[in-house]
């Protein structure tokens, strides 16, 4: 890394001043203090309108779905191959992890006073401009040809946010751990009641041969709200009707007994309680043994590194089949420039370095007719938190104890992953270096692979089993000794479609 | 001197769960800085795990762990400073215009410490 001269120096961010009235005006509306610092100075007006100019740039860059020319004024997006273009919006989807990326990627997309800041506030009251309610930033992926495609592209009322309940993978975490969490989650899923389903899915379920039919997901959405999944009481008493479970004043249900509803949830719906239907127990029904097989696999894992990573796939696998069940092909993700950041040298670090350019680049086209976009790829955590803090948007408790979430890098100590130790490099880094984070996400980004790699039908490429990633047919080789503790992962091990990068995983887990 | 004091973005569960302290008497002097503060949570707040909230300033004294309990509390002060990921807030300001670690506290401040390596 290059030394900075001495000169610059003296113009670092530690000199500062000594109080607030001493703070300059922001160069941008030239009205009010300077309140942050991100690479320029912005008052909190100025802020937001950034972040969300930044979000809107990057979620009109993708413009994956035929069409999207904005009436021929603009051409086609050409990163993607022509045969990934997906056909038209169904339903979207939205990776909710409570995390800072995650939060304010809802709040964009879902925030109505949001949706269309286009100009900056210059009057003195730093009001923020006045929005149609017309307006969606989704408008802006793009939409029937010939036609504005801000309004062709019209998306579906209600949006779907997924969020994986990942504690069964934390050995020796009990559920009580994540009481906070969950109390925290079902306040800020009050915030868009109106515009959102919210599913809460167990990552146990990412084990179940019997992927969920949407009868089921439908079940855990209506059964399942967060003050019932996360019980604080093992003794929560169990409503009679499903339709119960949109009261507002829920009883809370322990996980033992949501298990014990679960054939009336699978079954019809004929209003006379839970006694009245007999079906065959649907994946609730299921969820102690997959816990258990769960717990099993990553008791199993031989490294911190191995766990960290299993748990990283299985997340996305189970939010690709989730959004899938749901009708969805389209799947935003909170992930931001920092994050992409240390996701690049974890990915390195970890084998997967030839997936760079869809794990930290714009968009993921590893399937053909399901993307997943990263609009908060210019938007850095720093930014995001500035961002939720200002908007007034709750702080959420860490969902699990800490140092368990990646386990992160502590010098002098032992026992961390390399997601762990990306994480940390990373911010300790950019502490010094503020354009660290930047490169390395520009770097990223110009990693490129041939278009061939993603269309099956084009060349010899197998999806990964586990990952979904292209593996070429000369790479193949059987998983020799492998054996996995857990009945979903063991078939992927006995075969031989997996990647270099699960291959290493698997071996790991045996 | 009385400061405001908040700990979000999963930072409360090194302080026992609390999430504010609103108000609060500190024995703090006029004239003491950010790293007075991060000392006085440090020995009277901090309930688990320093080294997720603390760090010693390796790039000023080369130190890769937090020093020994018996260290002059004189020198660890001078080196103390927040882990690189944990976000600083004056007053809903960023703690870079105010010369981070060396801004001097004044009455009914403000400072919230949020984390962002923790959480979803």
């Amino acid at each position: 890394m290059c030394s900075r001269p001495e000169e610059l120096m003296t113009l670092d961010t530690h000199v500062g001043v000594a109080t607030q009235a001493q703070l300059p005006i922001c160069g941008r509306c030239k009205v009010r203090p300077v309140q942050f610092r991100v690479q320029e100075s912005f008052c909190a007006e100025c802020f937001i309108f950034q972040v969300c100019l930044k979000f809107r740039v990057a979620i009109g860059s993708s413009r994956p779905f035929e069409g999207g020319t904005r009436g021929g004024r603009l051409p086609p997006r050409t990163a993607a191959p022509a045969h990934l273009r997906l056909p038209s919006l169904r339903r979207f989807a939205v990776a909710y992890s409570g995390g800072f990326g995650s939060t304010v990627l809802l709040d964009m997309l879902l925030d109505q006073s949001l949706v269309a800041l286009r100009r900056r506030p210059t009057d003195s009251t730093g009001a923020l401009a006045t929005v149609s309610p017309d307006d969606c930033p989704i408008g802006l992926l793009g939409g029937d040809g010939g036609n504005d495609p801000r309004r062709a592209v019209r998306p579906p009322t209600r949006c779907l946010v997924l969020h994986i309940d990942e504690h069964a993978s934390y050995l020796g975490t009990p559920a009580a751990a994540y009481g906070p969490f969950a109390v925290g989650l079902a306040e800020h899923v009050a915030r868009f009641q109106s515009h959102a389903v919210f599913v809460c899915a167990p990552l146990e379920l990412v084990l179940d041969r019997e992927l969920p039919c949407e009868a089921d997901l439908v079940a855990f959405s209506q059964a399942a709200t967060l003050q019932q999944w996360y019980a604080t009481s093992e003794d929560g008493a169990i409503p009679t009707h499903p339709a119960s479970s949109r009261r507002s004043h829920q009883p809370r249900m322990s996980v033992r007994a949501l298990e014990a509803l679960a054939p009336a949830l699978d079954g019809p719906r004929t209003g006379d309680g839970p006694s009245a239907v007999d079906a065959s127990p649907g994946p609730l029904g299921r969820l102690g043994s997959l816990r258990a097989q769960l717990r099993e696999a990553f008791a199993a894992c031989g490294s911190v590194s191995a766990r960290d990573d299993l748990r990283e796939q299985l997340r996305w696998l189970l939010l690709r089949r989730l959004s899938r069940a749901f009708g969805c092909n389209l799947l935003f993700s909170g992930d931001t420039k920092t994050t992409l950041a240390s996701k690049t040298l974890s990915l390195c670090a970890l084998g997967r370095g030839f997936m760079l350019p869809v794990e930290a680049g714009a968009d993921d086209w590893r399937e053909t007719d399901f993307l997943v976009t990263r609009p908060l790829r210019d938007v850095s955590t720093k930014e995001a938190c500035i961002y939720s803090q200002l908007r007034g948007i709750p702080s959420l408790p860490a969902s699990l104890p800490l140092g368990m979430c990646p386990a992160p890098y502590i010098p002098g100590q032992g026992n961390s992953s390399l997601i762990g130790l990306s994480n940390a490099f990373i911010a300790r880094l950019q502490q010094e270096f503020p354009s660290t984070v930047s490169t390395v996400t520009a770097t990223a980004l110009k990693v490129t692979t041939d278009a061939e790699h993603f269309d099956p039908a084009a060349g010899p490429m197998k999806p990964c089993l586990l990952c979904l990633a292209p593996v070429p047919e000369a790479d193949i080789q059987p998983t020799v000794g492998t054996r996995s503790p857990i009945g979903a992962l063991a078939e992927i091990a006995t075969t031989e479609r997996l990647c270099y990068g699960c291959r290493t995983l698997i071996s790991e887990c045996d | 001197m009385k400061l405001s004091i908040e700990f979000l973005g999963g930072c409360e569960q090194l302080f026992g769960g609390v999430s504010r302290l609103l108000d609060h008497d500190t024995p703090l002097e006029d004239g003491a800085t950010i790293r007075h503060l991060l000392a006085y949570l440090r020995d009277h707040h901090m309930r688990a795990r320093p080294d997720l909230f603390l760090d010693v300033g390796s790039a000023v004294s080369g130190a890769t762990t937090l020093p020994a309990p018996g260290a002059s509390t004189e020198d660890v002060d001078q080196q103390l400073s927040v882990r690189p990921g944990i976000i600083v807030l004056i007053n809903n300001a960023d703690w870079e215009l105010f010369g981070m670690e060396d801004y001097r506290l004044q009455e009914a401040d403000r400072v919230t410490f949020i984390s962002t390596l923790h959480g979803g």
